[in-house]
């Protein structure tokens, strides 16, 4: 107990060193600048006067935008005022732009200088922001009507224009279709086509379900993502048992094996905590009972083993080991690629063969 | 926390904090989750009460010498046990992630170090304390390899004392791939698994690609799993799936396990899945499985339909049966819708319902249901509530509530400039 607190101050300390370590090194957030682009246009107001270093800008950054001693060259008279929030979202505590993360590597500079474009801004943004909609930005389908991508599409090379896809969130792409049954069918495409993934998705995409080391079922950390597939939804306590019986492989894929004895342990429904709700039926003890626990168990070995895997102290060793009245357990086909020689090399073997 | 985890969390704290001066951007992500649900603990309904933060550091653009696009990552949780279940006041924690990455060799070699998910081929998605290399020696070539630890999963369970494997894979275009991999883990010094691969994706036409993979465990001889999926894109709105899949339940345990001497079943499972977009905004899935373990028969069915009523308003339809052998089934049904009032706003309605064959305590039916409000409430902020009652087999009545509040920044320090 001691050493979980000190191992969680622990980590709280140190995390909370880089976190302080990162904000002085990165600066505090701005507000917003409202742009109402319509009025200034039909005041006809040129995007130069406005925008002039843009025509210099190699990479898109917040520093090509107006300056306010550029917008104070008609407004003046709106600050002296003090009325901040004609431009200003939070007059209260006026600041620069908001970041925004560059997403793609773009070079106003050049485009401009194209034959194509002829410094008409409105060639690509053919919508343009305002303080309701400040995030009109050129669509793909302005980049992709003058340039060819085929080749970079075969490739892979969408880093040519993407800074980085991973932290946005982007339809899939047509080839790797995300509709229909996706999570059942996302593990294929994952386990054949990971570097496709890894072009939107970082592995703390992927960890949200399948870290072994979660504390919760991602159903319940996001309850408002009711449009998400997610196995666990619902009571799914109250159906779980003919999920794992209907496919148990599938649940041993993440939970192991000792995941379910734990649970029922805990809840008091395992019979050796002495708790009546046994979950095996009655006769399962009882070879002449049709609820045998035998043919059960070759049909389904890994739903024993969800809560029967204690190694040589498991149950099943009690009977079945050797001169055990449970007789000899192997399958034929087993006995046919294992041989006795294995007694002497296999120290697992030793728990039924001594 | 192991003291494993100790060590994983400091050495990627401090490189964080080092590193801190001389990243390119940062994402820092902290969650507060406070839930309160009844859970039973030996026949009695107690209220858990778990006190959750989770805290995720993510760095990149770190400058060093020959490596670009270095970065690190740290994904981490704690939680404080509330109220009256037995674990109260404990304390717990772990890390999900913990690495540091970079690219090499003009780009040719790309090296992750720490705690990681390791995917693709055999490796079955294992978590790992450890290194993982990919080396590109050409274009359409890739070489994967790793090893390490494998990490316990929640509740202690054993994944194994060291795992190592690789993938070969060719890509011949963007969307297929052929790769051959091998996984192998000891586990207290014996082979728990030692598994190898072939899987690919091909895609012969823009409308047509066809997914695969069989596993065959070296150590016992079989099968371990195998599937075939094609699909095919047949308009522009509809699109159908086949999936063929075999599976050797029992090679899924590890070979250190005493019940992997016990039984040798199998389960064949053919299914079809179709989807229609009947409208941009009007979404139809149907998908239908057939099993077989150890040849005896089962089933699975379902429907979704997912439609935007109007702007911002979703609603969301299902019906799934499932019959799971001669153990019996379920009919499920699900109802539920989002609403962005507000740019700000959303609220999200989920109502969940199912009907057993055989009942459980007596009971045969589970309904629950939820309201949820998200609360964009400024800027990088955003604030959870979950309500929820129902009644299940093993409740006869509950209730259950969930606040949550997440704030998430993020800045490349390349663009910290304005005017």
């Amino acid at each position: 107990m001691r050493g979980r607190l000190r191992a969680a101050l622990v980590a709280v300390a140190l995390g909370g060193a880089a976190c302080a370590s990162l904000w002085g090194a990165l600066g505090r957030r701005a507000d917003a600048i409202k742009a109402p682009h319509a009025k200034h246009v039909a005041a006809k107001v040129d995007c130069l006067a406005c925008h002039e270093s843009i025509f210099d800008a190699e990479v898109l950054s917040e520093a090509d935008l107006p300056k306010e001693k550029v917008c104070l060259k008609c407004h003046r008279e709106e600050k002296e005022k003090g009325n901040c929030g004609m431009c200003h979202t939070e007059p209260g505590s006026p600041g620069t732009y908001p970041h925004q993360e560059r997403a793609v590597a773009m070079s106003h500079a050049k485009h401009l200088e194209l034959k194509e474009v002829n410094e008409d801004c409105r060639t690509c943004h053919l919508e343009l922001p305002e303080p309701a909609r400040p995030e009109a930005k050129p669509p793909m389908a302005a980049c992709t009507g003058c340039h060819q991508h085929e080749e970079q599409y075969a490739a892979g090379g969408c880093r040519s224009c993407h800074v980085d896809l991973s932290r946005f969130a982007l339809r899939p792409l047509s080839g790797f279709s995300h509709r229909a049954d996706y999570l059942r069918a996302h593990p294929a495409d994952a386990r054949a086509r990971g570097a496709a993934c890894a072009t939107c998705h970082e592995q703390t995409f992927c960890a949200e379900c399948h870290a072994r080391t979660a504390p919760a079922p991602v159903v319940a950390l996001l309850p408002e993502r009711v449009d998400r597939l997610l196995i666990h939804r619902g009571d799914f306590v109250g159906r779980h048992d003919l999920e794992a019986k209907a496919d148990s492989a599938t649940c041993a894929r993440c939970h192991g094996t000792s995941f379910c004895s734990e649970c029922h342990a805990t809840r008091g429904l395992t019979s050796f905590a002495g708790a009546p709700l046994d979950p095996h039926p009655q006769g399962f003890s009882d070879p002449r009972s049709a609820a045998f626990h035998g043919p059960a168990a070759r049909r389904d070995i890994a739903t024993c083993a969800a809560c029967h895997d204690q190694g040589a102290a498991s149950t099943c060793v009690q009977c079945h080991r050797v001169g055990g009245v449970g007789g000899n357990p192997h399958p034929a086909s087993w006995l046919a690629r294992h041989d006795r020689a294995e007694l002497s090399t296999n120290p697992m073997c030793l728990a039924c063969h001594p | 926390m192991s003291a494993r985890g100790h060590a994983v969390v400091a050495v990627a704290a401090l490189a964080c904090a080092a590193a801190s001066p001389a990243v390119a951007g940062i994402e820092v992500s902290l969650v507060s989750y406070l839930s309160a649900r009844p859970e039973l603990r030996d026949g009695r309904a107690l209220t858990a009460a778990p006190l959750l933060e989770l805290v995720s550091v993510d760095a990149w653009g770190l400058s060093a010498p020959g490596v670009r696009d270095a970065r690190v990552h740290v994904s981490t949780w704690g939680a404080l046990g509330l109220l009256d279940l037995p674990q109260r006041g404990s304390v717990s924690g772990d890390v999900d992630l913990a690495y540091v990455e970079g690219r090499l060799l003009n780009d040719q070699l790309r090296l992750v170090a720490g705690r990681q998910l390791i995917a693709g081929g055999a490796a079955r998605f294992l978590q790992l304390d450890g290194l993982s290399a990919e080396w590109s020696p050409a274009r359409r070539l890739r070489v994967t390899a790793w090893g390490g630890a494998p990490v316990s999963a929640r509740f202690n369970v054993r994944q194994g004392d060291a795992a190592a494997g690789g993938r070969v894979a060719w890509a011949p275009s963007w969307d297929s791939e052929l790769g051959a991999s091998y996984a192998l883990v000891l586990d207290r010094g014996l082979v728990a698994r030692s598994d190898a691969g072939v899987d690919g994706r091909w895609a012969p036409a823009n409308a047509l690609w066809i997914t695969g993979h069989a596993l065959w465990s070296a150590a016992e001889s079989r099968i371990v799993e195998a599937e075939l999926a094609p699909h095919w894109r047949a308009l522009p709105s509809l699109e159908l799936a086949l999936s063929a899949r075999k599976v050797a339940p029992d090679l899924l345990l590890p070979r250190s396990s005493i019940l992997s001497v016990f039984a040798e079943p199998e389960r064949d499972e053919l299914g079809a899945i179709a989807v229609w977009e009947v409208r941009p905004e009007l979404a139809v899935t149907a998908d239908a499985r057939a099993a077989w373990l150890s040849g005896s028969p089962g089933s699975d069915a379902g429907a979704r339909l997912a439609a935007k009523v109007a702007p911002g308003t979703l609603v969301i339809g299902e019906l799934r049966w499932l019959g799971a052998f001669d153990q019996g089934g379920y009919l499920r049904a699900r109802v539920a819708a989002s609403r962005k009032v507000t740019p700000k706003l959303v609220l999200a309605v989920d109502a969940d319902a199912f009907w057993r064959d055989r009942a459980v305590n007596g009971v045969n039916h589970s309904a629950v249901a939820s309201a949820t409000a998200s609360w964009a409430f400024a800027p990088e902020w955003l604030a959870v509530a979950e309500l929820g009652a129902g009644t299940t087999p093993e409740l006869a009545a509950e209730a259950r509530g969930m606040v949550k509040l997440a704030w998430r920044w993020s800045v490349a320090a390349s663009d910290r400039s304005g005017p």
